[in-house]
């Protein structure tokens, strides 16, 4: 076993972790962050995203060795005492999630590239911003609402 | 109207705020860490006779057991029994006999990729995954045929012995004579083959599975990823012979069903079993590749379709020719599948004649069942193809043909030939509504003009229906009402329990607008609750879009009774008769208005008993099982329009149109929500999705890719980068028969969409006179067909 400090959501966290173990398993079996989703094991869905150091990373495919001392983020980060964030209430708002399987790690791919594109257009949510997501329910189109209005909402 | 929530109100979500906080659980989510693990021994042939040696993996640190066949069999707790099927034939189709079964496990030898051959139960799931891989299993391996032309070839390898040609079941349905002199007097024929392909309905999340047993009590609880846990904890006491009432089952928050968890698997009972035979919590979770392995697939039907059209362009007969690839062992629901299908298949037409062969062909490969749409997917496919083809044939517009021949409102309950009984329509209103958003009519010139400058512009339709709302009961032989309760607190709120399982159709929310309305309550002070056996006592589960219709039906029922025991407290307060009493606004007022009780006094008079008629019972809680006179059936057009480059055989959407009628709708934007849904799995199927098996039975598709096409291996789910953006429009059609006149929504876009998009490239590229595309249509497909080779 090997010890790892972990910083999630703003809390200290420091555990034993096999060396094989992968970032998924021990934010979720050990830290009970159950918001992460693991929905294909290979970095395809996206549905494990978190935020490590401000990138966002699918946590299904690094290890906890590798992430250790870093400052990791997970969806209920955005939100302030209860009260959803502007990408959160975004979703809500557009009818952007069904099962909500996906969402969290779609909320926090899409919170990362707003950060450094600030004013998309539809056809960039598309091709940028939820490349690295599936969603099995939506079909999309309420998604790529949410985030152009989150964006909206957040230049202002 | 006290609420604004109402019946129609676009309400936000309440399930949105414990997704987006990170706190909703699912069942994955849940015993992380006490309970034992349990991993599959699974089959990595397809058809092979088998021996296992597990004596490395017993051994291993943290293995608790390891039990092969032998073991199970040997047990004193009784290996689970075969899988029942759903419901008795409704047609007098030949079902097969139970040695065709679904078993859980495999004994003497394996069928497909992925059967169970054996469990291991460990301390860790990471030590479980350890001791499966230390599992010496050896195969002798058989010729394995893994479709339905594969299996019904002369030289086929025998999958079972109780049917040796591998047909589980056949028989035909509808007036095959009148079809035949329907085709006789024809002027116009189409035909088309194939199609359309296995393709795999990929919920998100991976099924998984905990079974807890109570020694001292006897009681037996799962939690498990379901959309039926009433159905469910039915199914498990038959399977394990074990008694109902001391069972219970919970589904938590699930990442998609769409029709794969409309019945449990052989891992349910095996974890149920499981934890009987250790006395402890056993948990099962299955990876991506397990799931894609076993989870049931949906479509794979092989077969010939033909219409018949007379020189006016009236359509005059439709027969079909289906062998329907069932997988290894015939599935729960498949048999009831076939015969559904066949009900509905001339669609919103007026077609006299129709018949229909259904051929259940055996194959070495995964069970195909329930999946979004089922069997109106194929029917109403070839059917849409086969009116398009048609038309053109005959040199006639394929809008005008269609306008032609739907049936007409007046002809309501109308009775199609192939057996169903619609409720209501009005199609030609909803399908001009698609016209005049296209601008169809200046389409025809501009798709002329862009032709002449090489630009390939096509239109596709497809109109559609489903059988909605299932029940009523009578018809099959199963359970399929819709049970509700209502229980009203003395403060005047309500709590709603509903049979069915919520698991992103946004029932919390809609299901308490249905209440809000009937009651004339606020929308905040109804709570619903569903989705477990511990907290609502009965039900049937969601699927075949049968909540809204159902479910939203009971809680109406319900809150109707509660009423017309309301009024009888208030009329014994006014000292009137009751039928003197009136009710709005959440209030009760007697005659002249004079004298007025609140809906909450009324409540808490009801339950202290006070101030009640002497022969009523106090208390306020009703309960139904509502029995419906039919199905629903909702309908709508789809319309698409592409741009296909003829150099490289790729296109893009111009349009894409949806015109929807599902009756009242409950909640608008939850109902446009299904229907984009619906789009990007209709649009998976024709672009993208295929289960692929090597001729050896090895799924190859049996991970996520993210490749557009090309590479062999990998399942390819549609992302955000290939949908259109999508217009939807409605009429309201309500249905004549359910208590608040809603129909359900959950499938129209898996149906209409395949059409709509097969239909608009093959009329991009009719200069080319391609010939028909078996989907998915891969650009290399389109172009082949553009360039006069096979597609």
């Amino acid at each position: 076993m090997v010890d790892v400090d972990l910083t999630v959501d703003g809390e200290q966290r420091s555990v034993s972790v096999e060396p094989r173990e992968l970032l998924s398993q021990t934010l979720r079996e050990r830290l009970g962050c159950t918001s992460i989703n693991i929905g294909c094991e290979s970095t395809l869905c996206g549905a494990c995203t978190v935020q490590c150091d401000s990138k966002s990373v699918k946590s299904c495919t690094r290890l906890t060795v590798q992430a250790d001392g870093a400052d990791i983020r997970t969806v209920g980060s955005l939100a302030d005492d209860g009260v959803l964030g502007e990408l959160q209430t975004a979703f809500s708002e557009e009818h952007a999630l069904q099962c909500g399987y996906c969402t969290p790690g779609i909320i926090m791919a899409v919170d990362e590239y707003l950060d450094a594109n600030a004013n998309p257009s539809r056809e960039e949510i598309r091709t940028e911003a939820l490349q690295g997501n599936l969603c099995r329910c939506t079909g999309y189109e309420n998604i790529v609402d949410a985030i152009e209005v989150a964006a909206e909402a957040l230049e202002r | 109207m006290t609420t604004d929530h109402g019946i129609g109100s676009d309400v936000s979500r309440r399930e949105d705020a414990r997704v987006l906080l990170g706190e909703s659980k699912g069942t994955d989510d849940i015993e992380l860490s006490d309970a034992l693990h349990v991993q599959f021994i699974r089959s990595d042939k397809a058809h092979a006779e088998f021996t296992i040696d597990a004596t490395a993996a017993r051994e291993m640190p943290g293995v608790v057991a390891v039990f092969t066949p032998a073991d199970i069999a040997a047990n004193e707790t009784p290996a689970p029994r075969p899988f029942t099927l759903f419901a008795a034939p409704m047609t007098g189709l030949d079902y097969p006999d139970e040695a065709l079964w679904q078993r859980c496990l495999a004994t003497e030898k394996a069928r497909y990729h992925g059967e169970i051959l054996g469990i291991v139960v460990a301390e860790t799931q990471r030590t479980a995954r350890d001791a499966l891989a230390a599992v010496d299993v050896t195969y002798d391996v058989r010729d394995a045929a893994v479709t339905p032309s594969a299996a019904l070839a002369d030289d086929a390898p025998v999958i079972h012995e109780a049917a040796p040609d591998n047909v589980f079941f056949a028989g035909g349905q509808g007036d095959e004579e009148a079809v035949r002199a329907a085709f006789e007097r024809a002027a116009h024929t189409a035909e088309l083959q194939k199609e359309p392909q296995r393709i795999s309905p990929s919920p998100l999340e991976p099924r998984s599975a905990i079974g807890r047993y109570d020694a001292s009590s006897g009681h037996l609880e799962f939690t498990a990823t379901t959309q039926i846990p009433h159905a469910y904890r039915r199914l498990m006491a038959q399977m394990l012979a074990y008694p109902e009432h001391k069972i219970d089952v919970t589904a938590p928050d699930m990442g998609g069903g769409f029709g794969a968890r409309q019945h449990p698997y052989p891992a349910d009972a095996l974890v149920g079993w499981c934890a009987i035979a250790l006395e402890e919590t056993v948990k099962w979770r299955a990876t991506r590749t397990e799931n894609q392995l076993v989870e049931n697939d949906g479509r794979g039907y092989e077969g010939t379709w033909e219409i018949a059209m007379d020189a006016d362009g009236d359509l005059l007969g439709l027969r079909a020719d289906i062998n329907y690839d069932l997988g290894a062992w015939v599935a729960r629901g498949a048999a009831s599948l076939a015969e559904a299908g066949n009900l509905l298949m001339t669609g919103l037409y007026d077609i006299p004649a129709a018949y229909s062969h259904v051929t259940g062909v055996v194959t070495n490969a995964a069970r195909v069942d329930a999946y979004r749409g089922v069997s109106a997917v194929p029917m109403i496919l070839m059917l849409e193809r086969l009116v398009s083809k048609v038309a053109k044939q005959a040199d006639m517009d394929p809008a005008a043909v269609r306008k032609r021949n739907f049936v007409e409102p007046d002809q309501f309950p109308y009775e199609a030939a192939g057996g169903a009984l619609y409720d209501s329509g009005d199609y030609e209103r909803n399908f001009d509504i698609g016209l005049d958003e296209i601008e169809y009519e200046a389409f025809r010139d501009k798709q002329a003009t862009l032709r002449d400058e090489g630009r390939y512009l096509g239109i596709g339709f497809s109109c559609w229906t489903e059988v909605a709302g299932l029940g009523p009961c009578g018809h099959i032989d199963v359970a399929s009402w819709g049970y509700g309760s209502v229980q009203i607190h003395p403060t005047g709120e309500v709590t709603v329990y509903c049979g069915g399982s919520n698991h992103g159709q946004g029932h919390e929310t809609s299901l308490a607008q249905v209440a809000a309305d009937a009651l004339d309550v606020p929308y905040e002070d109804v709570r619903v609750v569903e989705n477990s056996t511990k907290e609502v006592s009965e039900g049937v589960g969601t699927y075949a879009s049968r909540t809204a219709a159902l479910g939203g039906g009971a809680v109406t029922k319900c809150c109707e009774k509660v009423l017309s025991k309301g009024r009888a407290v208030a009329a014994h307060e006014f000292d009137s008769a009751i039928g003197d009493v009136t009710y709005s606004d959440g209030t009760f007022v007697g005659p002249e208005g004079a004298q007025s009780l609140s809906f909450g006094e009324m409540a808490d008079k009801v339950h202290k008993g006070v101030d009640i008629p002497a022969e009523m019972e106090p208390g306020l809680e009703e309960q139904t099982y509502y029995d419906p006179e039919n199905c629903t059936w909702p309908f709508g057009t789809h319309i698409a329009v592409v741009e296909v480059d003829p150099e490289t055989g790729e296109f893009e959407f111009h349009d894409y149109v949806a015109t929807e009628d599902c009756g009242v709708q409950i909640n608008p934007t939850i109902v446009e929500g299904q229907v984009v849904g619906g789009i990007a799995q209709g649009l998976g199927q024709t672009l993208y999705e295929d289960v692929e098996y090597d001729d050896d039975g090895t799924l190859l598709s049996d991970s996520f890719r993210t490749e557009r096409v090309g590479s062999r291996g990998g399942y390819t789910l549609p992302k955000a980068e290939h949908m259109p953006e999508i217009t939807i429009r409605s009429t309201e059609t309500p249905s004549p028969h359910t208590p608040h006149g809603a129909k359900g929504m959950g499938e129209s876009g898996s149906i209409a969409a395949p059409g709509a998009i097969l239909n608009a490239v093959e009329d991009a590229i009719e200069p080319f006179d391609p010939e028909p595309m078996t989907p998915p249509i891969t650009p290399e497909k389109i172009w082949r067909a553009i360039n006069g080779e096979e597609p």
